[in-house]
């Protein structure tokens, strides 16, 4: 079953076209990668998913509903969560205190607030929670940091906790691996694997959730070792679409990569 | 092995500790406060309760902009209706039920600080609210001073201090030294309740907006929800502190809706320190002691005071509040690698 329904998204800044008609489905469980060189429209895209920004024309359905026109707040308590390509998160919070927010926000979206009216801290299933988040980005040691003096990897792994924070549905994550150290990338693909996997395994999923995860990134060593389908974009137009492997031999993704020799090779590897 | 880490870390830990020595010195402050009658004259103690008000009325207007990230530049309406409203009441012979007046106060304030935002919020923030804020109580002071029925250009003036009839009991508060412990007990009640709001889930919820509006939408929260308690919060505490000023200063005038009171808050902010909840109270006394010790320097005190003014907002960033932190983890923390 599809999660995510794109059909025939157009989107413009001022008199520029800037996404020309994409028509994409994502399935319920599958990680799906959006690759495609700078400027090919991937992050445009993201924003009409989640409602950054809408779209000129064509619909975005997410379970079935249409929420083309929906705000981001709304979208993200149906069940959308989203990760930025320079990680976003509360600084002026501890890095516990902004994984328990959006705990908070999550279960007063849901009317489950679990603290008493008058209580001041975050009640101790919200504080167990977060700390299991953050044990889960290995980020439990730096818990009562706060979040502005953190580094740039840990800021990534914390926004990736803040959003798992929201039991997420469908995961998107704006180039999760930017601007990191060939290690950091290997533990962020390692993280992304355990956040598919449920709890029960010693992943980070809740019980009984399936989680789907849409990612662009620029690593292809990243995206051959975890996604399931690819999508590549290139100047706003879907050039193929398909299971890795039809995708490292399509002859025109191999077209619109070539003169970038290292991206060529890295089809190849 | 992460044990033994534990047990270093707290055999690290300083025996006095920042909220340690921070609590001291808010108790102190407050039995320094109450002891006040004792300690000066009345004129002295009418400044100290005017200081103690204005610094209620600025700990709310922080609550907006250090939490919620709003800056309004037109607080001083809202101190101005909550004022009205009680002395409008008061003249009016309603006194003994001061204490509800004092809640209506507040309640006028939050409504008109709700239908504000309700107006503004959704489309202007930044600069704009701020343009939009300062014209709507510039616009207030123009209506109050053209209403004769509240006084015009002079106000209303003989507003009596009240005696509280409570069922049973009947509290004097008709002298001034009853009337300021009044105002250091509401004072103590506003800022319990502010101090309560801005440490809790709500505190952490205005902390992410005012950081980062976007973000906090992508973790579900209603952004424009969160703004708009605030701005009523605020309003209120405004609205609450304009009523319990009235009977204080025992006449009200437009001025109270002008430049200057809803700049206040903006000083004593900077000066005592920005995201911190005591900053502005630290701020307002302190800005006292200036404006008193300068006080016969008549001419040039305004140079003088703006003068220091500058000099400590320049010298210390983070406000006195934040510096002062910062001192007292350099000390501990010295102390402590000894
Ligand atoms: N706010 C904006 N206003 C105008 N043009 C924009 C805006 N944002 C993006 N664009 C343009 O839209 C096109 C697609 O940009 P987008 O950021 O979606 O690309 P991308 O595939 O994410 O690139 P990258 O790999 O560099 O992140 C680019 O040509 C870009 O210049
Ligand atoms: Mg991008």
């Amino acid at each position: 079953m599809s999660i995510i329904e794109l059909d025939r998204i157009t989107k413009s800044y001022g008199p520029i076209e800037v996404l020309h008609g994409i028509d994409a489905r994502v399935d319920e469980g599958e990680v799906f990668a959006i690759i495609g060189p700078n400027g090919a429209g991937k992050t445009t895209l993201f924003k009409v998913m989640t409602g950054e920004s809408l779209a000129n024309a064509g619909t975005v359905r997410f379970d079935g509903q249409d929420v083309t026109r929906m705000p981001p707040h709304l979208r993200i308590r149906a069940g959308m969560g989203r990760t930025f390509q320079v990680a976003r998160v509360f600084n002026p919070l501890t890095a516990l205190d902004n994984v328990v927010t959006a705990i908070e926000a999550r279960k007063r979206a849901q009317g489950r607030t679990d603290h008493a009216w008058w209580a001041i801290r975050p009640s101790a299933p919200t504080r167990d929670e977060a700390m299991g988040l953050l044990e889960g980005v290995t980020l439990a040691g730096k818990a009562k940091m706060q979040a502005a003096d953190l580094s740039h990897g840990d800021r990534k792994r914390l926004e990736l906790a803040v959003t798992l924070a929201g039991r997420p549905r469908v995961l998107m994550m704006d180039e999760p691996t930017a601007g990191m150290s060939p290690v950091d990338r290997e533990q962020v693909s390692h993280l992304i694997r355990r956040v598919m996997k449920p709890e029960t395994e010693g992943g980070l999923s809740a019980p009984g959730q399936k989680l789907t995860v849409i990612m662009t990134e620029h690593d292809m060593s990243v995206i051959f070792g975890l996604a399931s389908r690819i999508m590549v974009m290139n100047q706003g137009k879907r050039i193929a679409l398909g299971p890795v492997e039809d995708i490292r031999n399509d002859p025109h993704v191999r077209e619109v990569y070539l003169g970038k020799e290292d991206q060529h090779e890295e089809l190849d590897a | 092995m992460s044990s033994s880490l534990a047990e270093r870390d707290s055999r690290r830990k300083p025996a006095l500790t920042r909220p340690g020595i921070n609590n001291t010195l808010i108790a102190l402050a407050t039995l320094t406060l109450l002891a006040m009658p004792f300690l000066t004259n009345s004129g002295l103690l009418y400044l100290v309760g005017t200081t103690l008000v204005l610094g209620v009325y600025s700990v709310g207007w922080n609550l907006l902009f250090s939490w919620a990230g709003l800056a309004s530049f037109g607080s001083g309406g809202l101190f101005a209706i909550g004022a009205y409203v009680s002395a409008a009441a008061i003249r009016a012979g309603y006194d003994q039920f001061f204490l509800l007046i004092v809640l209506a106060g507040a309640g006028a304030g939050a409504l008109v600080a709700m239908l504000v935002g309700l107006v503004a919020l959704r489309r202007t923030t930044g600069i704009f609210f701020a343009i939009l804020t300062l014209s709507l109580s510039e616009l207030l002071r123009h209506t109050l001073m053209h209403t004769r029925s509240l006084g015009s250009e002079d106000g209303l003036s003989n507003i009596t201090r009240p005696v509280l009839s409570l069922g049973v009991v009947e509290i004097d508060l008709t002298s001034g030294p009853t009337y300021y412990w009044f105002i250091c007990v509401s004072a103590a009640v506003i800022l319990g309740l502010c101090w309560w709001l801005t440490h809790g889930p709500f505190g952490r919820r205005l902390l992410a907006v005012r950081h980062d509006i976007e973000r906090a939408g992508f973790i579900g929260i209603d952004v424009h929800r969160s703004r708009l308690a605030a701005l009523v919060i605020s309003g209120a505490v405004a609205g609450c502190a304009g009523a319990i000023y009235a009977p204080w200063a025992q006449i009200v005038t437009p001025e109270l809706s002008g430049m200057v009171r809803s700049t206040q808050p903006i000083l004593f902010t900077l000066l005592g320190g920005l995201q911190s909840f005591w900053g502005p109270m630290i701020g307002a006394f302190v800005f006292m002691v200036i404006e008193y010790a300068t006080r016969t320097l008549v001419g040039i005190q305004e140079i003088i005071t703006g003068a220091i003014l500058l000099a400590v907002i320049l010298a210390f960033r983070a406000g006195i509040a934040g510096s002062w932190n910062a001192l007292i983890d350099r000390l501990t923390e010295r102390r402590a690698d000894k």
